[in-house]
């Protein structure tokens, strides 16, 4: 029997493929890379990764024009379908701007945007970020824990949440906010970026669509964390290349995509 | 604060093929659009006390608003869009006092806005229920914003 | 013949080249004719010195360039070190260096990009996957308004290019010095890994007669016409403006996907077993390239300019032909490979849909005739014999060593040691200062804007360690480190010796991570050749540079030299040897970030404590001229770099710091600011007080390390081991704060002086056209 198949989907101008790719197998699933100028490939996915990048150079606005991309169309239709959808960084804003997070307009008519950030520029830091919904919230991340923290990359210059002040108050009252940014200890700290509801990531009202701005799989082997864990690892290769940190991220998503729905 | 306040605006349009404007195009006629041709422009807003005499000559030194090499600059008489123009702005904007580092001169406050025009066969402005289509599904993003036509 | 003569000086002339009237003269006599346009503007870029390192080569002999490290040592577009074996499989790190430094000045943005995306394209060009990129930046003072602007635009213009293709900024350095006012230095240093049996040389191969020859990438414009010799030419004012013409207009969009394809075609070129020649377009445009390509493999061209996408019709044979427009790319294949060539290119990766008159086309043959023939419209533009075009010309530029105004080391010292009296401080306070230098203060406002962890291989990035690490092959231990060494200080005082110090700060910046020294790349930053003075830094330099590499056993895989750096005035930059080191890591496991990891640990410097502070940043922070730059005991040195080495491959140190701007107290504060667990530290100042008679010899810049030892036992055997004096300095304590003897100086405070002055400067938000998401 095959496995359940993730799709990472590649834009022109995408950059994170790669490293997402090997995140996903790296937890079992079954994963390839699927290219912008194969549509008709993306039907027989059982769920779908849109990567970080500059998907048309962020032409018009982030994500914008790869919302509108044929390549979307059978993406937008498993999410309606209730199959499994992760936008990271890139990823994030093409969800933003398709509507299909938070989803609370119609499709490719977007309420919310990850917007350019208050700097005005991009900008690469460590940060944590922490569930901020109860678990039920997101099966997309089967099995995850209330509050869980997750280190990762906030690597971007448009990732600070925007809509107008009615929206907002939806998305933080009917737990659209899936992640915010905090310090290793899950305290909330304010986003580097600017962002409302200091957000890194969004949910949709069903739970199978999740947009999150900073990039786990850039934090995923212990040899890249930069904390007292990595040196927990001194001299010994194995656990150095073990995965960890930004992995369980991508382990709570594999559990939803094999529908390991937790008891 | 007695000086009298005014707004420049001056246009940046590519001499070089514009792929952003290509972009755009190839978008709209996917959602249906009726259009054949975009145009693009940056649209820099300077708030300004007073004269400031050697502004344009100022603004066309600045590289990071206008290089020779690829940009074409001209001065706007309106402070508005064209007639069958969109200008996109920020929604809640928060205006620059430098560009790359770089104040000018007599100026307090700088705005960057985005203009489209969009072009039928014959090389007219489509009609405004179009732009107005083009800005609902594409051009504009509501959350974070505004489009400002005449 | 004389008419001939006549009438090529004279169109020499017309044109605008930067050829000699002799060298127009040698031109016209070979070819026995009057050289067309085509010809004029080709022989003008290859013998540029850019192109040919015409007055350099005599001097780049001295390099040592052997060695075991090395897998393929200078002479293509990028040499290659040993990184190690996984799986059965040799692989190596593709090396090139070089500089965008006149681009950079004029229009900043895109020169700064486009030295990106020229670097990114030399590494591509051997058949590896681009993993990293790393810039040394020389800039003005930031008091200049112009010099910010220009600060500002290059640093955007290389995250603009950097981030958009995905490749990790992984180090570089930084300097403001009023010689960089009006020429900045951008150099860039970019790896590539490659298998070695996958490796692919920039010729054609052998027996390669009528192979195609294919250009790949953006449509050719005008942007970039005159590029090469427009690089080796004195900037002025009246220059700057004529020359923004040749500045190309980067597309990293394009690039990115022109990778991607590239990527693709290196698949099918393994899997099928085939040879190829490919070469990036750079200096000189295709005539340049296909020119250098066949030449390296003894064959001839036949190219016809007609077939070139162009942007713009009825472009003139000599821009199509010689015109550097940016995102360009030469492939030599069998004609039975071409149509899969072009079908990945122009089908699978769509080039035409990602810019306009992006594609692959074949537009010539490879001939046995060892002459490059080019046609537009059936018409001969160009018709030289190869090795005559390439061969380039060569100069015995006159040098003169600058005159001994050296005081002695003693005189020096007593300058200093006034200076500290008449300007009595505490020794917190005199930290903070130097750690508020504008060479010593952080750099995070700077390399946050670049993406360093895209890929997600990054196992240490920038500012946590004294070189960026990247684990390049998935699952594979090994692990590369790039280190960059070079200080305008340094080369003001004493050229050769700065050279000599260039190498042991980028060696020593690769071993404080853990990585062995494998490998050096150069870019030679200096004023203009004719100028006797100005060749005599250039030579004093190269020869620090050769003697330092020789007694430290790491050889030169890569480099590249900019000559006429210089003002209006006349006046050079501050002479900069710049040197990258490449180190490999057989386990990266065994790596360490330089920030304090526990209470309680032995803070070591393992040098004898030095008190020279010829050129240090103390001195200057005391306005006291410097004249001396100390001389480096490189063996002492290298037995140091043993002793860090083992003592982090057996667990002893904890954390290692290179000494460098701001000497010893400042390297243990930065190991203090760099600390994940807010790590301070403790030291007793009164040791060196007595000894040096005066406490700035906390701030002297010698060669050394600082290390943070957690087994004293273990690392007291490797320092007897390896014969090095090392003293204690001080402890780590659990508590943020630096007290030295006394005084108490909260690590908050330590690290306001030292973050403000450039988040003041790269952190404030500004109106700009968009730099892109991520």
């Amino acid at each position: 029997m095959r496995g359940v198949s993730v799709a990472v989907v590649v834009f022109p101008g995408t950059n994170s493929e790669d490293e997402t790719l090997r995140a996903l197998l790296a937890v079992g699933l079954d994963g390839e890379l699927v290219h912008w100028s194969q549509p008709e490939r993306l039907a027989r996915f059982d769920a779908f990764v849109l990567p970080g990048g500059f998907a048309y150079e962020d032409r018009i606005r982030a994500g914008a024009v790869a919302a509108h991309d044929a390549v979307m169309d059978p993406v937008i239709e498993a999410a309606q379908a209730g199959k499994f959808v992760l936008g990271i960084c890139n990823g994030a804003q093409m969800l933003a701007e398709a509507g299909l997070v938070p989803g609370t307009g119609p499709v490719r008519r977007p309420t919310a945007a990850f917007a350019p950030n208050a700097s005005g520029r991009f900008q690469s830091v460590h940060v944590h970020v922490k569930l901020a919904v109860a678990p039920e919230r997101v099966p997309v991340l089967a099995g995850i824990e209330p509050n869980a923290v997750i280190p990762a990359w906030a690597s971007h210059g448009d990732g600070r949440l925007a809509a107008p002040p009615d929206e907002l108050a939806r998305i933080e009252r009917d737990g659209h906010r899936a992640f915010v940014y905090c310090d290793r200890d899950g305290n909330e700290v304010d986003a580097p970026n600017g962002s409302a509801l200091n957000a890194a990531g969004l949910v949709n009202r069903e739970g199978n669509v999740l947009a999150i701005m900073p990039h786990p799989e850039r934090d995923a082997w212990t040899y890249q964390h930069l904390d007292a864990s990595r040196d927990a690892a001194r001299g010994d290769a194995r656990a150095a290349l073990a995965p960890s940190g930004g992995i369980r991220f991508f382990e709570h998503f594999a559990r939803a995509v094999r529908r390991e729905v937790p008891a | 604060m007695t000086a009298a306040t005014a707004t420049r605006t001056f246009a940046v349009t590519l001499a070089i093929p514009d792929n952003e404007a290509f972009t755009a195009l190839e978008t709209l006629s996917r959602l249906g659009i009726g259009v054949a041709r975009v145009v693009r422009a940056d649209i820099w807003q300077l708030e300004v006390d007073g004269a400031a005499d050697d502004l344009a000559k100022t603004v066309a030194s600045i590289e990071a608003i206008h290089n020779p090499n690829k940009h074409r600059l001209a001065e706007r008489p309106s402070d508005r869009p064209a007639s069958g123009e969109v200008w996109i702005a920020p929604r809640d904007e928060a205006p620059a006092t430098a560009v790359a580092g770089r104040t000018i001169p007599g100026v307090r406050a700088i705005r960057r806005r985005t203009a489209w025009r969009l072009l039928d066969d014959d090389g007219r402005d489509v009609a405004p229920t179009e732009l107005d289509r083009a800005i609902e599904t594409f051009l504009c993003n509501p959350a974070f914003q505004v489009a400002i036509t005449t | 013949m004389t008419v001939v003569l006549e009438d090529a000086l004279a169109r020499g002339r017309r044109l605008g080249l930067a050829l000699t009237d002799d060298e127009l003269r040698r031109i016209a006599e070979h070819l026995g004719r009057v050289p067309t346009d085509t010809e004029l503007f080709a022989f003008d870029a290859q013998w540029s010195e850019h192109c040919s390192y015409k007055s350099s080569r005599e001097h780049l002999k001295k390099l040592p360039t052997e060695g075991p490290s090395v897998l393929l040592g200078v002479g293509e577009d990028a040499g290659i070190v040993r990184l190690g074996e996984w799986n059965g499989e040799t692989y190596g790190i593709v090396v090139a260096h070089e500089s965008h430094n006149h681009p950079s000045q004029v229009v900043p943005f895109e020169g700064a990009a486009t030295g990106i995306g020229g670097i990114v394209r030399d590494v591509l060009c051997m058949g590896a996957e681009v993993i990293g990129v790393a810039d040394p930046l020389r800039f003005g003072r930031l008091e200049n308004e112009h010099c910010r602007y220009v600060a500002q635009q290059v640093v955007d213009g290389i995250a603009a290019y950097g981030n958009a293709i995905g490749v990790p900024n992984v180090g570089g350095d930084v300097f403001f010095d009023e010689s960089f006012d009006d020429n900045v230095l951008v150099n860039v240093v970019a790896l590539g890994l490659v298998k070695e049996k996958d490796i692919i040389h920039s010729r054609a191969p052998k027996g390669s007669a009528g192979w195609d020859i294919v250009l790949v990438g953006k449509a050719t414009d005008r942007s970039g016409f005159g590029g090469a010799s427009f690089s080796s030419l004195t900037l002025d004012e009246e220059d700057a403006e004529a020359n923004k013409g040749a500045v190309q207009v980067p597309d990293p969009f394009l690039k990115n996907v022109l990778m991607r394809a590239t990527y693709a075609v290196f698949a099918e070129l393994r899997a099928q077993g085939i040879e190829a020649g490919f070469k990036d377009l750079g200096a000189g445009g295709l005539a340049g390239c296909s020119a250098e390509l066949c030449a390296a493999g003894g064959m001839g061209a036949e190219v016809e300019l007609e077939r070139v996408s162009t942007a713009q019709r009825d472009l003139p044979p000599e821009v199509i032909a010689i015109g550097e427009t940016q995102e360009r790319l030469c492939w030599i294949v069998p004609p039975s490979f071409t149509p899969l060539l072009l079908s990945i290119y122009n089908e699978m990766y769509g080039l035409p849909r990602i810019a306009r008159g992006a594609c692959a086309a074949v537009i010539g043959k490879v001939t046995n005739s060892r002459r490059y023939v080019a046609t537009h419209r059936g018409e001969t533009v160009m018709d030289v014999d190869l090795a005559f075009l390439t061969g380039g010309v060569r100069y015995a530029r006159e040098s003169v060593t600058r005159a001994a105004v050296e005081q002695s080391e003693d005189e020096q010292e007593r300058v200093v040691t006034e200076a500290l009296r008449a300007r009595p401080s505490t020794l917190g306070e005199r930290l903070r200062a130097v750690l508020a230098h504008r060479d010593v203060c952080s750099r995070a406002a700077i390399y946050e804007r670049y993406d360093g962890v895209v890929r997600g291989c990054t196992a240490i990035p920038p500012g946590f360690a004294d070189a960026g690490v990247l684990v390049p092959i998935p699952g594979a231990p090994l692990g590369v480190a790039v280190g960059i060494g070079g200080n305008p200080r340094y080369g003001k005082i004493h050229p050769r010796r700065a050279g000599e110090l260039a190498v042991v700060e980028a060696i020593a910046r690769v071993t404080a991570v853990g990585a062995r020294a494998s490998g050096l790349t150069d870019c030679l930053n200096f004023g203009d050749p004719t100028v006797p003075e100005q060749m005599g830094e250039f030579v004093a330099a190269v020869d620090g540079l050769a003697h330092a590499a020789r007694e430290l056993g790491v050889p030169y895989v890569s480099g590249n030299v900019s000559l006429y750096n210089r003002s209006s005035n006349g006046s050079s930059v501050a002479p900069s040897p710049i040197v990258g080191c490449i180190g490999t890591i057989a386990d990266v496991s065994r790596t360490a970030t330089k920030g304090f990891k526990r209470p309680g640990s032995a803070i070591v410097v393992t040098s004898p404590l030095d008190l020279r502070l010829g050129g240090s940043v103390i001195a200057e922070v005391l306005g006291v001229r410097s004249t001396t730059l100390p001389a480096a005991n490189h063996h002492a040195f290298a037995r140091q770099c043993a002793l860090v080495l083992d003592g982090l491959e057996n667990g002893s140190i904890a954390a290692a710091h290179a000494v460098g701007d701001g000497g010893t107290l400042a390297a243990i504060a930065k190991m203090s600011l760099a600390s994940e667990a807010g790590i301070g530290f403790r030291v007793d100042p009164r040791p060196v007080a007595e000894h040096a008679g005066h406490d700035a010899a906390w701030f002297a810049e010698v060669p050394a390390f600082v290390v943070e030892v957690i087994d004293a036992v273990a690392f007291a055997e490797l320092t007897a081991r390896h014969r090095v004096a090392a003293y204690d300095a001080g402890q780590t304590i659990g508590e943020p704060v630096c007290l030295i003897g006394d005084e108490r100086v909260p690590l908050d405070g330590a690290r306001e002086a030292w973050e403000a002055p450039l988040r003041g400067f790269y952190g404030a938000a500004v109106a700009h056209p968009s730099t892109g998401s991520g």
